[in-house]
């Protein structure tokens, strides 16, 4: 079990006064799978107006706040405790047939299965397309057990598409990153929804922070990056498994979840629309400090 | 009646109208039975327009169409992808439909219209009927307008459907299909109700004898409705009608239909949300709204959440639905149930959820997100309509794959690929009825729009409808307002009708009122520029006639000392390019008559005459709903009036003048109009301000220009009084003498010259003095204190000094004192902006 503090700030400054702004975070750790909220703070300023919370249809938690005043920086920070202990899931563990599993999240819709059946369709940002599936098959030979032919097509993701900061921008599309094999988390992970969902698998886009090492000796590296994205694979008895795609790996303990949903645009963390600003500039910084407990 | 009556139509000595009337065979005729006789209902029109004759008949719907034209009173929309605006297509024979046969349509429509909703109930709730399968989802899940931002409303009653219209085809077998259900924001029924009055104004008397149910109780239950459902302020809520916007389809509709409401016609920007309320935002600042009727597609609705960036739509909007602050009819999300494959599951669902079975069939269809259908569609494609299961959009219904030239080997692999996007509808045989056309009656194939309002439960229908007539069936299969042309329907009622109107009810208690501050802002800012427009053009029509007058003259105009001058003030206007006032450019532009023709003929010369009678014809076309219909008329048929050909060598400069006092003569017309019979608004005082100010400015340039070349002489003088319509006042006043101080005078400071700089300012001032009485602020407003002070400039300039004997150190400062004016009128305008009209800038996105 790793206990982590968590410490997020979004920054905007604009170079003429914005006049209003009207927003919606999704910026609460989740409360569920693994993971317990045991804290949770958020400052926001200037002072909003007015703020609301609200449980959207995937179950995050959404804030909406709106300012009225106006201002020349918008000042979002997030802190919040969060105990992880996950289980650890391993490539020789046992699991059903990706086929299998095709046809039974097809069958079983008539409880919660309906939820997790969704996530087997194209989304606006990870479809459905013959270059995932042409690329996704090759490791799901038929009746190949989920779990290694997805930890396969995981490292292959990995390997094949380069971590590239420089290379797309939020509106890049999955074909688009095909061809380029270049991209961020938030590509890799919609590479890899992609994929899945052209299989027939239900997957979900995860967004949340990583845990990060600057040498050997493990120390933590402070404001590493923004929020990291990743996905989430149904895999039948075993539940929901998370792949980190960026750094091939299978999350245990050293993530933490945000949100949940079909791609970026369901748990975008903040998002936003304000009049006037002239020249907007955006900082961001995560910190993430873990207490072995 | 009755039979003999038939037999005289048939037989008498005039010529049967329906001699020639030859419905094609194997298809149901609305008029004539199968034996070839005249259906009951019918019979009285038929009889009726027999006695008017063809002749009367043709004349009357000549006037008729004549009428509709000249006032614009229905019109098609002012689009970008029709640049031109059409006028409406309306034929003179409405769709007589007897009240058994409405009967059917209306109980079964009211059925489908509880059942969708219950359907959308389910949707955005507990999806039992997902979970069953009875909604399959892979539908909805493939759904591109199923949004899981629409769960978790608040809706009084739960109803999400509130305006529900089906559209409907008869088959020969006499049984009514419906072939679409519109259930996101269906566009039509202003255009019915449009239909209805000018086909009543056609036939009054024949209207009257055939017991026509009205339309008006059914606009009164929308409003009653709208009312009931109000979350708050139910004995008088806010309403207004929220538009998608000038550049869509539905414009014209909701402009009337707003008017004929009494709801405020808003657009996207002139609503915010604010503490999860909604809001109107008027000159007198943040109005709260209660209901919003809602012609603005769903998945607009609210760019904060739905991510949308079309550029419309409320950020909010659906937090003030989640607050219970505001009630949108329909509700967000009802789009969903508007595609095609959902007929597909109608008829098993009603069963399940009404316990009854569906009254009014859809029209036969598969979807192929089911293997056996899409394996049916596969093989039968070719004798079916295939199109998208999810029609979005209001573009086009159909995307026949067969009207593309696919091949089938094609088109079944493209059903393959994507079957969740596809469905296989049969087409019906549709019936025919009676249009005219040539002077004579012919049959021709027809489809029905009907429209309903209701609570959730309770559903009334529109006693009438849309109907379109088409002599090619597959123009009908198309959404309303392609092709084909448009029909009246009338209703027969069993016994008289008794009138009812929208406006008076007699008994019920009136407030008077007055209007006050409520006006939108984009509202005002359109009156705002109509009015800086139309002085444009006026001003630049008596520029240019002043020009070409001189061009027509019997001299060499490069002869007249005036002539350089005025087009000098051809170029300030921006009518020609600056360099044609310089010589040695001048003759490298090429020849300065082509560059006038451009002006007065080039709608993309931006700042050309045509261009900007372009943009008071876009800004009209917003106000439309509160334009008189005779100010309307003027101002629709300016544009018209500049319809001058492009010749192949130059314009005739007798033709020009011609139209350009045709165009001066209409633009004092609508002058006219304003200062004789619109109420003195907001909007009046904005349309006010801005043709002063655009006055002000054009004057002061004509100032500038004399003061610059003072030895110009009494030629030059009379041309610049004649751009300024004052040449009559100066040779009242001083007959043959001239005298530069004395044209200057006349044109600045005289304060009873209606054209003088000295008037704008004293009008403009009283305007903003009135504006700011609903400040509430003790101090005068800043842009009162700036016109104050351009007022106070104005009257204690010294023209007199300039007579004197040193005029031209006096005109160097006259002319400072001018370029001071010509640079703080900008000023005012901003001001004045900033305080009452800048509530419509575009938001823009974070990150």
């Amino acid at each position: 079990m790793t206990r982590y503090k968590i410490k997020h700030t979004t920054a905007y400054r604009y170079s003429e006064p914005v006049a209003l702004s009207q927003n919606q975070l999704r910026l609460t750790p989740r409360n569920r799978g693994g993971q317990k909220l045991l804290r949770r703070r958020l400052r926001i300023t200037p002072k909003p107006e007015m703020i609301t919370h609200r449980r959207d249809y995937f179950a995050n938690l959404v804030s909406h706040f709106d300012v009225y005043e106006p201002h020349g920086e918008l000042v979002i920070s997030s802190h919040a405790e969060v105990e992880v202990s996950r289980p650890l899931i391993e490539l020789k563990m046992p699991s059903p047939s990706w086929d299998s599993l095709v046809h039974q999240l097809k069958a079983d819709i008539t409880g919660n299965g309906l939820h997790r059946y969704q996530f087997s369709f194209a989304s606006a940002l990870a479809p459905k397309l013959p270059i995932a599936y042409e690329y996704a098959v090759r490791s799901f030979p038929k009746g190949r057990p989920i779990l290694p032919a997805a930890f396969e097509l995981i490292e292959r993701i990995h390997k094949d598409f380069v971590y590239d900061p420089t290379a797309t921008t939020v509106t890049t599309t999955v074909p688009e990153v095909f061809q380029k094999k270049r991209g961020v988390c938030q590509d890799l992970a919609h590479v890899a929804l992609s994929c899945f969902r052209s299989l027939g698998l239900a997957a979900s886009y995860v967004s949340g922070y990583v845990r990060t090492y600057s040498d050997e000796n493990q120390a933590e590296l402070v404001g590493a990056d923004a929020s990291h994205a990743w996905v989430s694979l149904f895999a039948g008895p075993l539940g929901w498994i998370d792949f980190d795609p960026t750094n091939n790996l299978v999350v245990q303990n050293e993530h933490v979840v945000l949100a949940v949903g079909r791609d970026y645009r369901d748990v975008c963390p903040v998002n936003g629309l304000f009049i006037g600003g002239g020249q907007q500039t955006l900082s961001v910084a995560v910190q993430l400090k873990p207490e072995t407990v | 009646m009755g039979k003999t009556n038939i037999v005289d139509l048939e037989s008498g000595s005039a010529p049967s109208m329906l001699a020639d009337y030859h419905p094609p065979p194997g298809v149901l005729d609305e008029l004539r039975g199968p034996d070839g006789t005249v259906r009951p209902a019918w019979q009285t029109f038929i009889q009726r327009l027999q006695s008017l004759g063809p002749t009367r008949i043709e004349k009357r719907w000549q006037r008729t169409r004549r009428l509709v034209r000249d006032a614009g009173l229905i019109y098609r929309p002012y689009s970008d992808s029709e640049s031109e605006p059409r006028p409406w297509k309306l034929d003179a024979i409405p769709w007589i439909i007897d009240s058994a046969q409405w009967k059917i349509i209306s109980e079964g429509l009211q059925q489908r219209a509880r059942l969708l909703n219950r359907v959308l109930q389910d949707i955005y709730g507990p999806q039992r009927l997902v979970k069953s399968g009875e909604v399959p989802a892979d539908f909805l899940f493939s759904h591109p307008a199923f949004r899981r931002d629409f769960h978790g409303q608040k809706l009084p009653n739960k109803c999400f459907l509130h305006f529900y219209t089906a559209d409907l085809a008869r088959s020969p077998d006499g049984q009514w299909w419906v072939v679409a259900d519109r259930t996101d924001a269906p566009l039509g029924f202003g255009y019915a109700l449009e239909n209805r009055l000018v086909l009543s104004r056609t036939y009054p008397r024949i209207f009257h004898d055939c017991q026509v149910e009205r339309l008006a109780p059914f606009f009164i239950k929308v409003r009653e409705l709208l009312q009931q459902l109000a979350p708050q302020n139910k004995d008088n809520p806010r309403t207004v009608l929220l538009s998608q916007g000038p550049a869509t389809p539905g414009y014209f509709e909701d402009a009337y239909l707003a008017r004929y409401l009494g709801y405020t016609l808003a657009e996207s920007g002139d609503l915010s949300v604010r503490n999860g309320k909604v809001l109107l935002k008027t000159l007198g600042g943040l109005a709260p709204v209660d209901v919003i009727m809602r012609r603005l597609s769903d998945q607009y609705a609210d760019p904060l959440e739905l991510q949308s960036d079309a550029g419309l739509g409320v950020a909010g909007l659906l937090t003030a639905v989640r607050s219970g602050n505001v009630l949108i009819a329909n509700a967000l999300g009802s789009s969903v149930v508007e595609s095609s494959a959902m007929m597909a599951f109608l008829g098993p669902l009603c069963e399940l959820m009404l316990g009854q079975e569906l009254k009014l069939p859809s029209v036969a269809t598969w979807w192929c997100g089911e293997e056996k259908e899409l394996k049916y569609v596969s093989e039968h494609w070719r004798n079916l309509v295939v199109a998208s299961a999810y029609r979005v959009s209001r573009q086009k219904a159909v995307s026949d794959l067969h009207g593309k030239g696919l091949t089938g080997t094609n088109v079944v692999e493209q059903l393959r690929r994507n079957p969740t996007s596809y469905i296989g509808q049969e087409q019906v045989n549709r019936c025919t009825v009676p249009a005219w056309q040539d002077n004579r009656l012919v049959p021709m194939r027809g489809a029905l729009r009907v429209y309903l309002v209701g609570d959730g439960e309770n559903y009334h229908v529109l006693p009438g409808g849309l109907a379109r007539v088409a002599n090619d069936s597959q123009m009908l299969e198309y959404d309303v307002l392609v092709g084909s042309s448009s029909k009246d329907v009338w209703v027969l009622a069993d016994e008289p009708v008794k009138p009812v109107t929208l406006l008076h009810q007699p008994g019920a208690p009136i407030t008077l009122r007055r209007i006050g501050p409520e006006l939108p802002s984009r509202v005002a800012d359109n009156f705002l520029w109509l009015g800086r427009y139309c002085e444009r053009v006026e001003q630049s029509a008596r520029l240019l006639r002043t020009v070409y007058t001189r061009m027509a003259g019997e001299e060499d105009q490069w002869e007249l000392v005036e002539f350089p001058l005025l087009l000098r003030q051809l170029a300030d206007h921006g009518l020609i390019e600056p360099g044609y006032v310089v010589e040695g450019i001048r003759e490298r532009l090429g020849n300065y008559e082509d560059a006038l023709a451009n002006t007065l003929l080039d709608p993309n010369q931006s700042g050309g005459l045509k261009a900007t009678l372009g943009q008071i014809l876009r800004i009209a076309t917003q106000l439309r709903d509160r334009l008189s219909p005779d100010s309307w008329q003027i101002l629709y048929h300016l544009d018209h009036q500049l319809s001058l050909s492009r010749p192949t060598d130059s314009l005739e400069p007798s033709e020009v003048l011609t139209v350009l006092g045709r165009l001066i003569m209409d633009l004092s017309g609508f002058s006219g109009m304003v200062a004789e019979s619109m109420t003195r608004t907001f909007g009046w005082r904005f349309l006010d301000i801005g043709r002063r100010l655009e006055r002000s400015t054009s004057t002061i340039g004509l100032v500038r220009g004399l003061c610059e070349k003072p030895d110009a002489g009494p030629s030059a003088w009379e041309a610049f009084l004649e751009v300024a319509d004052s040449s009559m006042t100066y040779r009242s006043r001083y007959l043959a003498q001239w005298s530069l101080a004395a044209v200057l005078d006349l044109l600045l400071t005289d304060e009873t010259n209606p054209r003088s700089v000295a008037y704008q300012m004293q009008a403009i001032a009283k305007h903003v003095a009135e504006l700011a009485r609903y400040e509430n602020s003790p101090l005068p407003t800043a842009e009162e204190r700036l016109i104050e002070s351009l007022e106070h400039r104005i009257r204690t300039a010294d023209i007199a000094m300039l007579s004197g004997t040193a005029p031209y150190k006096g005109y160097t400062e006259l002319i400072e004192r001018l370029d001071e004016m010509t640079h703080e009128l900008p000023q005012f305008f901003g001001l004045l902006n900033a305080r009452y009209l800048v509530h419509a800038r575009a938001a823009r996105t974070m990150g």
